[in-house]
C-alpha cells in the first residue's frame, strides 16, 4: 500500500469502523484491531522512510497533514497502546459500546498526530476530549466518575476557547491557519492563548492539575490510554511549535520544567497508586516539551512503560501505598512493576535509555544539575512502587494479561537488538544509572518514615486540585505568559 | 472611537465576564452557563474578525466576476466558515455536560460544585 492510501485509512478507517460497529457489536474487537494495526504499520513506515510527506486538502485554507518523523512515533506509539490494551480487555470486561469509542479516539489521535492546520487541530483534539470523556464516564461504573468526566470536558472546552482565541488572532496577523506560519510570527498574543489550551489538553503544569483525577479515577484499561497516548495529542503540537520558534520553545520549555518538579514532589508526596503513576505522567509530560528533538522516542518510550502500569493496577489487593506491598502481586504484574520505572528511568539498554540524551530547550551547568535532581525525585518516586514486604502474602492465582507482555516485551525489546551491548558508552550510562539509583533509593529511605507517619488522613487530593483551582490555575498561567510577552511589564 | 474597535471591547467584556462566572459562581448549571458565554465571546471574535474586510455576504449573485470594489466590501467568509464548526462542537459538549449534570443532580439537587468534590 503506497503511504497516502495508509494514512487515509489510518485517518478516516477507525471512523468508518465506529459506524460499522454502531450496526453490528460483534466487529467491535476485530475492527479495533486493525485499525491499531495500520496505525502501528503507518508509524513504522513513516519511521523507515524517514521523509516527510504534506498533504494540503481543500487549497492553502484547508486542511494540512504533514506526516513526518515526529508524527511517526507518536502513530506508533497510539497503535501500540491500543493494541496492548485492546489485547488486555479481549476477554469481556469491557462494554461492547465501549470498543465503538476507543475506534472514536483512536482516529481522533492519529489525526491530532498528523495535521499541522490550527483548526483540525482544534477539531481533532475536541474529538479526543469527547471520545476520552465517555469513556470515563462509561467503563466508571461509580457516582464520583460523573463528576471527575464533568471537570475534565467543562475544563478542556474551556481550555479549546482560549485556544480559538489565539487562533483568531493569529489569523488576524497572518490570513492563515497554518501551524508553521503561525510558529513564523514574532512572539504576540496569539502564540500564549495557543499555549494556554495546548498545555491544558498536554496536563502541564497548574494547568495540568485536572490529569490526576482523571487518570486515577478511571477504569485501569482507560487509564492506560489516557495516560499513554491521550495525553500526548496536546503535546505533539506544543513540540512543533517548540521547533520551529525559538521564543516559544524557551516559555514551553520553563512550564516543561515547572511541571516535571511538580509532578514528581505531588508523585512523592500521593497517597494513592493510581495517582502518583498519573502525577509521574504529568512530570513526564514535563520532560518531553523540555527536550523537543528528542520528543517523539520520549513520548513513545514513556507510553509504553505507562501504559503497562496502568495496565497492572487491576484487581490489586489495595491500592493505598501505605499498605503497598509488592509481593501481593501477580507475577506479570510484579514484572511490569519492576521494568516499566527502569525504562522511565532511563537504565540502559531499556527502550527509556534510547530517549535519554536529546537536545533541551535550555542548556548550561544548572541544567545539567536540575536534570540529575529530577533522575534522583523519578527514582525515589518509583521506589515506592518497589516496596516489599517479608511476608509472603498468597496472591489471586489468575491468567497473564496478554497485553501486558505485549508491553513488557516492547519495553525490553533493544536487548535483543544485535549492537545494543557493544555501545562504546554503555558502561558510563550504566554507572550515571547506578549512581541516580543508590541516591533516589537512599531518598526513598529518608522519606519513607514521614510519608507513612501519620495513619489517620485519608486518600485525598491535594488541596488545590478542585475545579476552581483548575479554572484559577488556567487564569493564573495565561496571565503570567502575557505578562512575558515584550512589553507586558511596564517599564 | 471606531465602531470595531468598540465591538473589540464588548467581545473582550464578554469573555471576561464568562471567564469570571466559570471561576466564581458554585452552582454547576451557572458554571456551564459561564462557558457557553465565554464561548459565545469566541464565536463573536471571528464573526468580527471576517467583518474587518467588509459587511456583505460573502456571496456572488452570478456567474460572472464582480467589479474589484463590490469586492472589497465584501466580508472573509473564512473565519465564518470555520466559527461553524466550533459552535457545533461547544453546542455537543454543552448537551453531554447538561446530561452529566442531571445525573449529578441526583447526589446533590442544589448542584453546588463543593458537594461533588471529594
Amino acid at each position: 500500500m503506497t503511504t497516502p492510501i495508509l494514512l487515509l485509512t489510518a485517518l478516516l478507517g477507525p471512523y468508518l469502523a465506529a459506524f460499522l460497529v454502531g450496526m453490528v457489536p460483534a466487529l467491535g474487537r476485530p475492527l479495533l484491531l486493525f485499525s491499531s494495526v495500520i496505525a502501528t504499520v503507518l508509524g513504522v513506515s513513516t519511521l523507515t522512510a524517514d521523509t516527510s510527506l504534506t498533504l494540503q486538502l481543500l487549497g492553502p485554507l484547508g486542511v494540512t497533514l504533514s506526516l513526518d518523523p515526529l508524527a511517526g512515533w507518536f502513530l506508533l506509539l497510539d497503535g501500540l497502546v491500543f493494541l496492548a490494551v485492546l489485547l488486555d480487555v479481549w476477554k469481556g470486561s469491557i462494554r461492547s459500546g465501549s470498543m465503538r469509542l476507543m475506534l472514536v479516539l483512536l482516529g481522533g489521535l492519529s489525526g491530532a498526530a498528523v495535521v499541522t492546520d490550527l483548526i483540525s487541530l482544534y477539531v481533532t483534539l475536541e474529538v479526543v476530549a469527547i471520545a476520552a470523556f465517555l469513556l470515563v464516564l462509561a467503563e466508571g461504573g461509580s457516582e464520583s466518575n460523573l463528576w471527575v468526566a464533568l471537570r475534565y470536558l467543562l475544563i478542556g472546552n474551556t481550555a479549546m476557547s482560549l485556544y480559538l482565541v489565539g487562533t483568531a488572532l493569529v489569523y488576524a496577523q497572518t490570513e492563515s491557519f497554518q501551524l508553521v506560519t503561525a510558529a513564523s510570527l514574532p512572539i504576540c498574543a496569539g502564540h500564549l492563548f495557543l499555549l494556554i489550551g495546548l498545555f491544558t489538553k498536554g496536563g502541564l503544569f497548574l494547568n495540568g492539575l485536572w490529569l490526576p483525577t482523571t487518570h486515577a479515577a478511571a477504569a485501569a484499561p482507560i487509564s492506560a490510554l489516557l495516560s499513554g497516548s491521550v495525553v500526548t495529542a496536546g503535546v505533539i503540537p506544543l513540540v512543533r511549535l517548540s521547533l520551529l520558534n525559538e521564543a516559544l520553545a524557551s516559555r514551553i520549555g520553563a512550564i516543561g520544567l515547572a511541571s516535571a518538579l511538580l509532578g514528581l514532589i505531588a508523585a512523592l508526596l500521593c497517597r494513592d497508586l493510581k495517582r502518583l503513576l498519573a502525577w509521574s505522567t504529568l512530570s513526564q509530560m514535563g520532560l518531553l516539551v523540555l527536550a523537543p528533538a528528542a520528543a517523539g522516542l520520549l513520548g513513545l518510550s514513556h507510553g509504553l512503560a505507562k501504559a503497562a502500569l496502568f495496565l497492572s493496577c487491576q484487581a490489586l489487593p489495595t491500592r493505598n501505598l501505605r499498605d503497598w506491598n509488592l509481593s501481593a502481586c501477580r507475577p506479570d504484574q510484579r514484572l511490569a512493576f519492576w521494568i516499566a520505572p527502569l525504562s522511565l528511568a532511563g537504565l540502559p539498554p531499556l527502550i527509556g535509555a534510547w530517549a535519554k540524551g536529546g537536545e533541551l530547550s535550555f542548556s548550561g551547568n544548572w541544567m545539567k544539575l536540575v536534570i540529575a535532581l529530577l533522575s534522583v525525585l523519578a527514582i525515589a518516586v518509583y521506589a515506592r512502587i518497589w516496596q516489599k514486604d517479608p511476608i509472603q502474602v498468597q496472591a489471586a492465582v489468575q491468567p497473564i494479561s496478554v497485553g501486558l507482555a505485549l508491553l513488557v516485551a516492547l519495553l525490553v525489546s533493544p536487548l535483543v537488538a544485535p549492537g545494543s551491548w557493544l555501545d562504546a558508552s554503555l558502561p558510563s550510562k550504566l554507572l550515571l544509572s547506578g549512581i541516580t539509583l543508590i541516591a533516589g533509593l537512599s531518598l526513598h529511605r529518608l522519606l519513607r518514615p514521614l510519608l507513612n507517619a501519620d495513619d489517620s488522613k485519608p486518600i485525598e487530593p491535594l488541596i488545590f486540585e478542585r475545579l476552581e483551582h483548575l479554572i484559577g490555575g488556567l487564569g493564573l498561567i495565561g496571565g503570567v505568559l502575557l505578562l512575558s510577552l515584550p512589553g507586558g511589564v511596564p517599564q | 472611537m471606531q465602531a470595531i474597535r468598540l465591538l473589540e471591547l464588548l467581545v473582550l467584556l464578554t469573555a471576561l465576564i464568562g471567564f469570571s462566572g466559570l471561576l466564581l459562581r458554585r452552582n454547576l448549571i451557572q458554571k456551564v452557563l459561564a462557558m457557553d458565554v465565554f464561548g459565545s465571546a469566541v464565536i463573536a471574535l471571528f464573526v468580527l474578525l471576517a467583518a474587518r474586510s467588509g459587511l456583505r455576504s460573502p456571496i456572488l449573485s452570478s456567474g460572472d466576476s464582480p467589479p474589484a470594489d463590490t469586492l472589497q466590501a465584501m466580508a472573509d467568509p473564512i473565519p465564518q466558515a470555520v466559527i461553524l464548526t466550533a459552535i457545533v462542537i461547544g453546542l455537543s459538549i454543552q448537551a453531554l455536560l447538561l446530561v452529566v449534570i442531571s445525573r449529578l443532580s441526583a447526589i446533590d439537587p442544589c448542584l453546588h460544585s463543593d458537594s461533588f468534590e471529594e
